[in-house]
């Protein structure tokens, strides 16, 4: 079986939740585990809070996803129109050692996604960020 | 997401159900805060109904926690689904954090 869906946020509007429902359809109809659909979910979930949450200096006005779903690995395209932004190389270290009282608050977004996902590649295109995420069907 | 907080023996027992994400973490750390400003007493976190959190959930757990240390009063999260358990474990909480498989365990301990 196979399926892509393509899914187009406002970053100015309360629309990251219509991410999630998506996640819910695909991992329905294409008979995903539950932790895939958890992992999924939260990869675009911490993308998409990046991208909201920075979206004034990055001057971007939209995130596109596109979710293609194989029997072997489920591909994840995100697009944004923003400044060029690698987080695969431009972001913080997230600090995941330190005692209690240490523990700097925040952070941790990249760190999920790049523990929880199998490849995480960013390529800059015609004036927009494409992150590609690969998570594989069998662990 | 729903927040239920009962006193159990001497610990304050928080039941988080449903989702936490950046839609609601705000209110999850506004509920969170009044439920243990009220009391001195220990707190226990059961996830047992906790579907999904994003890192904004985890901030609020974060911050949480730092908070009732800085009191001196004890923090216990438990009964944690699998995927849950591996962000947790991923994000390093595990390490500063109690977690303990079941609500019963995480009793156990505040009694200690």
């Amino acid at each position: 079986m196979s399926a892509t869906r393509s899914i187009q946020i406002d970053l100015g509007a309360p629309e990251l939740p219509r991410l999630a429902v998506a996640v819910e359809e695909m991992a329905e109809t294409e008979g995903w585990m539950p932790d895939l659909a958890f992992q999924i979910q939260l990869a675009l979930d911490e993308i998409g809070d990046n991208l909201v949450e920075h979206r004034a200096q990055a001057q971007s006005t939209y995130m596109a996803v596109i979710l293609n779903s194989q029997d072997q690995a489920v591909t994840i395209e995100v697009v944004d129109d923003g400044i060029a932004f690698d987080p695969t190389t431009d972001a913080p270290a997230a600090d995941v050692t330190s005692a209690l009282e240490d523990r700097p608050i925040g952070g941790l977004g990249l760190h999920l996604i790049r523990a929880l996902m199998d490849k995480v590649d960013y390529r800059r295109e015609d004036g927009r960020n494409i992150l590609t995420l690969v998570k594989h069907r069998t662990p | 997401m729903n927040v239920n907080t009962e006193t159990s023996g001497n610990s304050l027992v928080v039941a988080l159900d449903g989702r936490v994400d950046s839609s609601n973490a705000a209110e999850f750390n506004a509920t969170i805060e009044n439920a243990t400003a009220d009391s001195d007493l220990g707190v226990v976190l059961d996830c047992e109904n906790l579907q999904y959190i994003s890192s904004a959930g985890l901030r609020v757990i974060l911050t949480t926690a730092k908070s009732l240390q800085s009191s001196q009063r004890k923090f216990v999260i438990c009964t944690l689904s699998n995927p849950i358990q591996d962000i947790f474990v991923i994000s390093g909480f595990d390490q500063i954090i109690n977690i303990q498989g079941s609500r019963a365990e995480a009793l156990a301990t505040m009694e200690a």
